[in-house]
């Protein structure tokens, strides 16, 4: 058959062996040296995106204030999950600096920074996708350690009780709210006393304040939360919960309630769907409205401020921005009742997106506008900034 | 559980470019194999036929061994084997197993005599992997599993020497596993551990020389490798870079700020760093082993492996959208595995099984030389079954 079973011993030969081993052995460690010692990877850094803000007095004539004390704050996705950056303008030389992560959560993504009322902390929420993995506090400060408020706490916004003066951080437990109606056991709203002394902490227990998940926060008086879902509503904390539609019908996005509703009437501003909107008001005739014919609106194309009975206060369209920008994204009241923040996404197809003061937010035909460039490239639909002005 | 089969992007990925690939690969093959010719041709020249005579261990290499290198699953068949045939034929089963991973692995390999001293092999290896994972210490644990074609290796041996105790091997292994396998949910994938993946995405050389010494009733047999993974790239730049979904987003969007490009746009690198920015370093092995044929009709095989990385592995992130690559955490400095194996030689098909004992160092991303892990060391083995044939 085809096997070798004859067994011959090499040794019975009697050829003289010439041969060494010596030099293929000698070559092959010339080569595992070569090549051992001359590469050796190394981490790999994305480079920093270039960013371009105007000058801090630029910014502080446009908000109206006599010194540059203020900031802003934004979730960037840079080099995996995103990151909190913030910018403080009375710095020499502002840049955006970016926030210690919770080292539990290196691999989600911090979303929708909240400036705290006195412009010290942070708010935040982690997430991977919509599922939910706490709400965070965290001073802002490229040192600070992030505070765990709750694990299960989502979109925080400050509040400041204005007759006692105590700070409480009011989160949702539900991210992603989906569905056509506002009900129990989707989620639920909490308030949560928190103390910035010594790093940050929790003070005492959650309070249940509703019974559904209101992602826009509460109102300075303390008589009104807001969310988005499909549609929006405004809601009354316990014990009442009671709800008052907004938008019936037709989603909304992005939600933030109105700063400063001590003053002023409560309302919430939020960023249209496509589509027709079911607000009341005259706003639909006014020729900078920018819905076609049978009145639907391009998404995103419109910043929306609506009060309690629905009724549109004041409309910003996209393109008091000009005509190189298609869309809103992720628009937040800001601590001030006169201005707002928002994302101006580029109509050129491109994710080169750049961040927008917006003055004069309830003053038709009064709004302006004033680019901060943070990095093309690096923001999205998640990226929602904060502003905070300083007295 | 309900595990969503992704499309093999890397095969995708490597399909289109094989019409370019193929000329340039025959041409290398061939250069190379005329550089070894030429190399060989330095060494004396016996009358091959009676070379032959004289060597009727032919196969204790398994037809010309090799591989990737690593601390792999390859079991080394010492014995008589079968030939004579044009084409002879070897199908491997191999098991390894440790306390959180099961790997399985069937070979078939290919191999035919060019000329009387020289052997030319195909290896297709199948494997599937099984092993428990936990990404991020935050993270819960789970099963994964992944399996499907390896990288399949061609090889080129010749015997040389007066006698033919000497074996030169030339070994190369072709990226065609899949090498991005990742799971989760959408624009939330993970890749699964390199050690997981079907594939290394690298090509791999491995040159080595082996001396067959007889003795009476068996036979040593000392081989000596160095294995050198490159890469090539056929496009000239890294395709995961793209902004589709879990790809390199981020670097395609800063990509005109990146100054030094090197790692992601070229044609060919000398080291074994893929796409992923997973990196494999060169090694050596040394392995030795006694076969015992002293029963008639059975050869009893010992032998021990030693390989040593000249480096440290580093791994892709697990994130499949974000380019972060890190020296592995469980990277090993050392390996030795014990053999033994029994052949049934059968004249026209011999069957072959082996079990190997594993032993590795400690893991040290930091490429130290530490003693083994003590808590694996008696769940680390390998189970091998195999049957060889010659046809036509």
């Amino acid at each position: 058959m085809y096997q070798n079973f004859v067994l011959v011993s090499r040794k019975s030969g009697a050829m003289q062996r010439r041969f060494t081993v010596t030099q293929p052995i000698l070559a092959a460690a010339i080569v595992a040296t070569i090549f051992c010692f001359c590469y050796k990877p190394t981490p790999f850094v994305l480079p920093q995106q270039p960013y371009q803000f105007p000058p801090a007095s630029e910014i502080s004539t446009f908000l109206g204030t006599t010194n540059t004390n203020f900031k802003i704050a934004y979730a960037l996705t840079y080099n995996g999950p995103r990151d909190i950056y913030y910018v403080d303008f009375n710095d020499s030389a502002p840049a955006p600096k970016v926030l210690i992560k919770p080292a539990a959560g290196l691999n989600y993504d911090a979303d929708k920074p909240m400036i705290s009322p006195d412009g010290t902390f942070v708010a935040y929420g982690l997430l991977e996708g919509n599922n939910v993995y706490g709400a965070y506090i965290q001073k802002l400060d490229t040192t600070a350690k992030p505070v765990l408020i709750n694990p299960s706490g989502t979109r925080p916004h400050w509040y400041q009780d204005p007759a006692t003066g105590l700070l409480y951080l009011i989160y949702s437990t539900v991210y992603l709210i989906e569905g056509l109606t506002m009900d129990t056991g989707i989620g639920v709203t909490y308030k949560q006393q928190v103390d910035t002394g010594n790093g940050g902490s929790a003070v005492g227990s959650p309070i249940l304040i509703a019974p559904y998940p209101m992602n826009g926060g509460l109102s300075k008086d303390g008589q009104y939360l807001c969310t988005g879902y499909q549609p929006g509503c405004f809601c009354t904390p316990l014990p009442t919960a009671a709800l008052i539609p907004i938008n019936q019908g037709v989603q909304i996005c992005n939600p933030s309630i109105d700063p400063d509703s001590v003053t002023t009437d409560h309302q919430m501003m939020f960023l249209n769907i496509g589509g027709v909107q079911n607000l009341l008001g005259t706003f639909s005739t006014d020729p900078t409205y920018p819905a076609d014919a049978q009145g639907n609106l391009p998404e995103h194309s419109v910043l929306f401020i609506v009060d309690v009975s629905n009724t549109v206060i004041n409309f910003i369209p996209i393109s008091i921005m000009g005509s190189g920008y298609a869309a809103w994204q992720c628009p937040q009241w800001s601590n001030n009742q006169n201005y707002a923040i928002a994302i101006a996404a580029s109509n050129d197809g491109s994710t080169s997106w750049d961040l927008v003061l917006i003055k004069n937010v309830r003053t038709k035909d009064g709004e302006s506008s004033l680019i901060l460039t943070v990095g093309s490239g690096k923001m999205n639909t998640n990226s929602t900034p904060s502003l905070w002005i300083g007295n | 559980m309900d595990w969503k089969l992704k499309m093999p992007a890397s095969l995708i990925r490597r399909i289109p470019i094989l019409e370019k690939v193929l000329p340039c690969f025959v041409g290398a093959i061939l250069l190379i194999v005329a550089l070894f010719f030429l190399f060989a041709s330095r060494f004396p020249h016996p009358d091959d036929a009676a070379l032959t005579a004289l060597t009727p261990w032919q196969c204790v290499g398994g037809c010309g061994a090799g591989g990737s290198g690593g601390v792999g699953t390859y079991v080394k068949w010492v014995g008589y084997g079968v030939s004579g045939g044009l084409i002879d034929a070897e199908v491997m089963g191999m098991t390894s197993i440790g306390q959180d991973y099961q790997y399985q692995e069937v070979r078939t390999r290919f191999c035919m005599k060019p000329t009387w001293t020289s052997t030319l092999g195909l290896t297709i290896p199948i494997v599937s992997n099984i092993g428990n994972l936990q990404p991020a210490t935050e993270d819960q644990d789970y099963t994964e599993v992944a399996a499907g074609l390896s990288d399949i290796m061609l090889d080129y041996s010749k015997s040389i020497g007066m006698e033919g105790e000497y074996s030169l091997m030339f070994n190369l292994t072709l990226p065609s596993g899949q090498y991005d396998i990742k799971r989760g949910k959408e624009n939330e994938m993970q890749y699964i551990p390199t050690a997981m993946q079907c594939g290394a995405g690298i090509y791999n050389v491995t040159i080595g020389i082996n001396k067959t010494i007889d003795v009476d009733k068996g036979l040593w047999i000392v081989e000596a490798y160095y294995s050198n993974p490159f890469e090539l790239n056929f496009y000239g730049k890294n395709q995961f870079i793209n902004s589709q979904p879990d790809q390199y987003n981020d670097l395609d969007n800063s990509w005109d700020l990146i100054t030094d490009k090197s790692r992601f746009q070229y044609w060919f690198k000398p080291y074994g760093e893929n796409d992923l920015g997973g990196y494999t370093p060169p090694s050596i092995n040394a392995d030795i082993y006694y076969g015992y044929r002293g029963v008639e009709h059975y050869v009893h095989s010992f032998g021990a492996k030693l390989w040593i990385p000249l480096g440290v592995d580093w791994i892709p992130a697990f994130a499949a959208n974000t380019y972060d690559p890190f020296p592995d955490p469980d990277n090993r400095t050392w390996s030795l595995t014990l053999h033994y194996g029994l052949e049934f030689s059968r004249p026209e098909y011999p069957i072959y099984i082996a079990v190997n004992k594993l032993i590795e160092s400690g893991a040290s991303s930091e490429g130290k030389f530490l003693w083994p892990d003590g808590r694996d060391f008696l769940d680390t083995w390998t189970f091998a079954i195999g049957i060889k044939t010659t046809m036509f």
